[in-house]
């Protein structure tokens, strides 16, 4: 039981209220685009914001999870959600992937975390199956940046027609420019919407033409969408307008033929615990443990938990649930990794895959226990059995960072490194190699051994100096921004809604057939 | 003695003739139009048999197809019902002429009453006051009608000749006779009727009065009886009067003698329906019995029986139409998608659910009449069975007839026939409804989704607009929802068709959330679909074309290729010449739909 009026809980209850502030303050700023000025002339151009044309294509009432809307965010050359928004949501009933071009910000120009953001979403569209609605204003590259964008930026394209070899459809509808490079968008897609008057799709404008061949023309000859509905042959579509042409993308997704996978489900129950308490139980400092179990009882259907091996390798909570209907096998940390755990996450995990059941990982893991005695128990071999399961496990895998996420316990417990569909963190959430103090202090006895072997002596002012820097440096790259600014992974949540992101997630995971592995690398036994 | 009886009618009173029928074991037949194949008083009588297209004039109101159904049927008896024929002398002549039972008045005294000039004429006989026909303000009706068509009121001597002219179309239209009636409007008159029965022995009783008053558009939409605040004396003397009237012409069956009675008590006679009223019912309720049954007694021969006449308590009916009272009081049409009559009340309706209710037919979905044994008591009643009475898929005048009835002048029972309320839609219900729909829209929708039903409506993990405030639901399923809003809780009903949604008194029209497509091919023009030569030119600027009318002809491939409009429109300019060569996607000729300025 939680007691709610603890000294404990309280304080944790008020931490995390106010990183929520906080978090809600970025997530604001990351939607106001190019600013009030620059929506402001789009909107006087007669045109939509793109989170406006997101709206309108959506069904009434549906919901829209989107996928790494902090991406790029304290970076050089900092663009909110890094030039695109993407996010999952229904159309015509149906899961689909939809993106469109943050297109008042740098008029949509892609830099680099815009490219590593559009290459998580290509991965969100492949790995799950889901058609993707493309809306597109793009000026293309971010010209500046070319040298970091240019080259790996054609994966983009690759992905399009990769993506429609394995039957997962790409709908382009076309807003405004989509040029140069950006022209391969709707060139690339299954479908191609075209809004007339506004769409302009072509190799190279009116003075890169004038310039190669002489030749004078106009935007609209050159790639206008009645050209293109009408000659070329590129636009599928003749949209009359922007919303009409958001209503022809429903309507192209409305004839797709592609049943979802089922899988078996339970009655929907909510949990009788309230989520609003998530808040409190959670620990402000990632040093301080917190009952994975009390963390579970408030996602989970009804709170129905049905523990495996509850009385072995304690530190590692495994069981299976059912959220929102949907079977999962659960993994949370419950403490530092030990050689039993680390053995029955692996048996767990072969277990998963024997019934097909997806994977919740409940990341707060400060490391494997470390020392001489754990060492001669097998340590290392037991920690790798678990990372032989996470990496060859195929059902899908969801990943919740709740708290600490340090060392080797990030790869046992399928970090972004071993391909969870989704990854999401708390506020709370710390991400590094080890903690700040940790590795300042091994720095530290490192330089002092350093200094003695070459009978140096150590000035301590500048050791002192040199550990605070180090320790600053590192809780800054620990922190949950620095990490979802890189894309790794697909969002920060507020932790009251883990159950509502993770069933989005869970639902459009299963829009691939699970298809468990009974195959595994050599256990180390 | 009657075996079988056709209704040569429909809708509500149809459905109450074939109801006396049943207690009677009189076997049944109705007639339909064919806007009337599934309507309620269709399936409920044993035979139906149709008789032509949905306009009256060519079925309900066509002798013969009636006679013929009769013969079809082996029916020998019919009840006219009211309106269409009821009031045709001719047919109950026909009737008469085939050895039929017609139930009602023999055709000469209903011939006598048919001209309003020629009823004059017998109430002066009678000795009964008649409506003096000069001076003004002057009322300008159509001899042969009813039901307030054809009826104009004229202030001044120079509206006269249009007022004339008006009211003589609309009745030619409405009965086949432009003859009309010129006589002085009585302001602040009381419209108060006397219901008289006749045999065919030559015995007439009159069954008391009901006041009328209520009226819109001179259409009664209010009847109770008695009349309120009527003094003994003028009671007793309107009674006497529609007797001597009713005496005068051998009146047999059931009629109503109608009088306008002024604030000083005199009263005139107006004029005699020779038929069952539409307000028979308040009658019936006062002195319970029923006034159809003994209208087919004594067209079996029957003499009146002795009656001790006692009305006992109050009664009032209430005339739910579908109308817009807020748009002139215009018929509203469509189809019921919703319909739940109150209890405890009787209540006389010619719909169902899926009923549609069209254009050639009086828009009378409803009667509801309240008994009780004070004139307070029944309105009481009449009200809250008026606030339990649900239609959708028309608007009514429901909330019309509730506010008439907590007017404190009607209240009183001070009501004359210039009575009138002003009536605007209450604003605040309409909000409080179109919030509920919001929540009942969202909610179903939840409720339908076929992926994550559970998670909350329009979830955002990154919200870009604040959502929408919504009513608290307490409860929602398919046509209901309850939702508490401000503190307050209420239950709504709710339906759709293609076009609206309708929450309680209210009704919404959906909005689409994209633009129609009609609206798509406004501007286009008609371009070449390939490479060709221009064979000929089939238009001309100028020109009206419609969608799918050829413009050009083009040799292209070695086949011609008709080029065609794609929208209705003006031919704004021909732009090529036969035997030019064209490009795809070349405009051809230019089409400026109609709106468009050029």
């Amino acid at each position: 039981m939680v007691d709610t009026g603890s000294e404990t809980y309280r304080a944790n209850y008020a931490w995390m209220t106010r990183e929520i502030d906080r978090l809600r303050a970025e997530l604001k700023r990351s939607t106001e685009g190019g600013g009030a000025k620059y929506n402001e002339r789009h909107k006087a151009r007669g045109k939509l914001l793109p989170r406006e044309r997101i709206e309108a294509l959506l069904d009434e009432g549906s919901y829209f999870l989107e996928i790494a809307p902090l991406a790029g965010i304290g970076m050089e050359g900092e663009v909110p959600g890094a030039g695109i928004i993407g996010g999952i949501g229904l159309v015509e009933n149906r899961e689909c992937l939809i993106i469109a071009n943050e297109a008042t910000a740098k008029g949509g120009a892609t830099g680099e975390p815009g490219l590593i953001k559009n290459a998580r979403l290509a991965d969100v569209a492949r790995e799950n199956r889901l058609p993707t609605i493309l809306l597109v204003e793009a000026a293309g590259a971010d010209l500046p940046q070319q040298s970091k964008v240019f080259v790996p930026g054609g994966r983009g394209f690759r992905e399009i027609t990769r993506r429609s070899k394995l039957r997962i459809p790409t709908i382009s509808v076309v807003f405004g420019p989509s040029t140069a490079g950006g022209a391969y968008l709707p060139g690339m897609s299954d479908y191609v919407v075209m809004v007339r008057k506004r769409a302009s799709v072509y190799l190279a404008g009116p003075p890169l033409v004038k310039m190669a061949t002489g030749e004078t023309a106009d935007e609209e000859s050159l790639g206008g969408a009645e050209m293109h509905s009408r000659v070329s042959g590129l636009s599928d579509f003749l949209a009359d307008s922007e919303l009409d042409g958001l209503r022809i993308a429903r309507e192209i997704v409305s004839h797709f033929n592609l049943p979802k996978p089922t899988v078996e489900m339970a009655p929907v129950e909510e949990p009788l615990y309230p989520a609003e308490e998530l808040l409190g139980i959670a620990s402000a400092d990632p040093r301080v443990p917190f009952e994975a179990r009390e963390i579970i009882a408030r996602i989970v259907d009804g709170s129905r938990f049905t523990e495996f091996k509850a009385q072995y390798g304690t530190t590692l909570v495994t069981g299976f649930a059912h959220v929102h209907g949907f079977p999962v096998g659960i993994l949370a940390n419950n403490g530092v990794l030990m050689s039993e755990s680390a053995a029955k996450g692996a048996q767990f995990i072969a277990l998963a895959n024997q019934q097909n059941i997806p994977l919740l990982f409940l990341q707060n893991i400060t490391g494997f226990m470390v020392g001489r005695s754990y060492e001669e128990q097998g340590i290392i071999r037991n920690g790798a059995k678990l990372i032989n399961a996470v990496s060859n496990s195929t059902v899908p895998a969801i990943t919740i960072m709740i708290g600490g996420s340090y060392g080797a316990g990030n790869y046992a417990m399928c970090g972004r490194a071993y391909d969870p569909r989704f990854l999401f963190t708390w506020p709370n959430h710390r991400i590094a190699v080890m903690g700040p103090q940790q590795l300042a202090g091994v720095m530290d006895i490192v330089k002092r051994e350093g200094a003695a072997r070459q009978g140096m002596a150590v000035d301590e002012e500048q050791l002192t100096s040199q550990k605070k820097a180090l320790e600053d440096q590192i809780t800054r790259e620990s922190d949950p921004y620095f990490a979802t600014a890189r894309v790794w992974d697909d969002g920060i949540i507020d932790p009251r809604d883990t159950r509502t992101v993770l069933a989005i997630s869970l639902s459009a995971a299963l829009n691939r057939t699970v298809e468990g592995t009974m195959e595994w690398g050599v256990f180390r036994h | 003695m009657i075996r079988k009886l056709l209704v040569a009618n429909r809708g509500e009173i149809a459905r109450r003739i074939f109801r006396t029928c049943d207690q009677l074991g009189i076997a049944t037949v109705a007639v339909y139009s064919h806007a009337d194949r599934d309507a309620p008083h269709v399936r409920e009588a044993r035979e139906a048999i149709y008789i032509g297209p949905a306009e009256s004039r060519d079925s309900y109101l066509r002798i013969e197809k009636i006679l013929e159904a009769v013969r079809r049927t082996g029916a020998d008896a019919i009840h006219p019902g009211y309106g269409f024929l009821a009031e045709t002398a001719d047919f109950a002549e026909a009737c008469e002429a085939r050895g039929l039972i017609f139930v009602g008045p023999r055709a000469d005294a209903i011939r006598a009453m048919a001209s309003k000039i020629e009823a004059r004429k017998i109430a002066k006989r009678a000795g009964v006051p008649v409506v003096p026909s000069e001076g003004f303000p002057l009322l300008v009706k159509a001899a042969a009608g009813g039901g307030g068509k054809g009826m104009r009121r004229v202030d001044r001597a120079e509206d006269l000749e249009s007022a004339r002219a008006e009211a003589a179309r609309e009745a030619e239209a409405a009965f086949g006779d432009g003859t009309l009636l010129i006589e002085r409007y009585l302001e602040r008159a009381r419209h108060i009727e006397v219901q008289i029965f006749g045999d065919l022995h030559g015995n007439v009783v009159h069954l008391f009065e009901r006041e009328c008053s209520v009226q819109r558009r001179h259409q009664k939409i209010i009847e109770e009886s008695p009349a309120p605040n009527l003094s003994p004396d003028v009671r007793g003397a309107l009674c006497e009067a529609a007797l001597r009237i009713a005496r005068e012409i051998g009146y047999s069956s059931a009629g109503t003698v109608e009088f306008l009675v002024t604030p000083a008590g005199e009263f005139f006679f107006l004029e005699v329906n020779t038929r069952i009223q539409v307000e028979h019912p308040v009658t019936e309720m006062v002195l319970g019995f029923d006034l159809v049954r003994m209208q087919i007694e004594v067209a079996e021969g029957r003499a009146l029986p002795a009656l001790e006449l006692e009305p006992r308590g109050h009664a009032i009916e209430a005339r739910l139409y579908a109308e817009d009272p807020a748009n002139g009081f215009l018929p509203s049409t469509g189809k019921i998608l919703a319909w739940r009559a109150p209890q405890g009340v009787r209540v006389e309706s010619g719909i169902e659910r899926e009923t549609e209710v069209g254009i050639h037919y009086d828009p009378l979905l409803a009667k509801i009449i309240a008994h009780a044994n004070s004139r307070a008591k029944a309105i009481r009643k009449l009200r809250w069975a008026l606030e339990r009475t649900l239609v959708h898929g028309v608007t009514m005048n429901r909330e019309f007839l509730t506010r008439v009835l907590d007017h404190p002048d009607f209240a009183a029972g001070s009501v004359h026939t210039d009575f009138a309320i002003t009536y605007e839609r209450d604003r605040s219900a309409e909000a409080v409804a179109k919030t509920a729909l919001d929540a009942y829209r969202d909610a179903r929708r939840q409720a339908t989704r076929a992926v994550l039903p559970h998670v909350p409506s329009g979830y955002r993990n990154n919200p870009f607009q604040p959502a929408p405030p919504r009513a608290q639901v307490i409860s929602c399923d398919e046509g209901h929802i309850r939702v508490e809003i401000d503190g307050a809780q209420y239950s709504f009903d709710v339906s759709e068709d293609a076009s609206r949604h309708w929450i309680g008194d209210f009704s919404f029209a959906r909005e689409s959330r994209y633009p129609s497509e009609e609206g798509a091919a406004s501007e286009e023009s008609a371009s070449s679909p390939m490479p060709g030569k221009v064979l000929r030119i089939l238009v001309e600027p100028n020109g009206e074309v419609q969608p799918g009318d050829p413009l050009v002809i083009l040799e292209a491939m070695k086949m011609e290729q008709t080029v065609r409009a794609h929208a209705a429109g003006i031919v704004d300019a021909v732009l090529v010449k036969p035997g030019q060569v064209v490009a795809p996607g070349e405009t051809l000729v230019h089409v400026r739909s109609k709106g468009e300025s050029k």
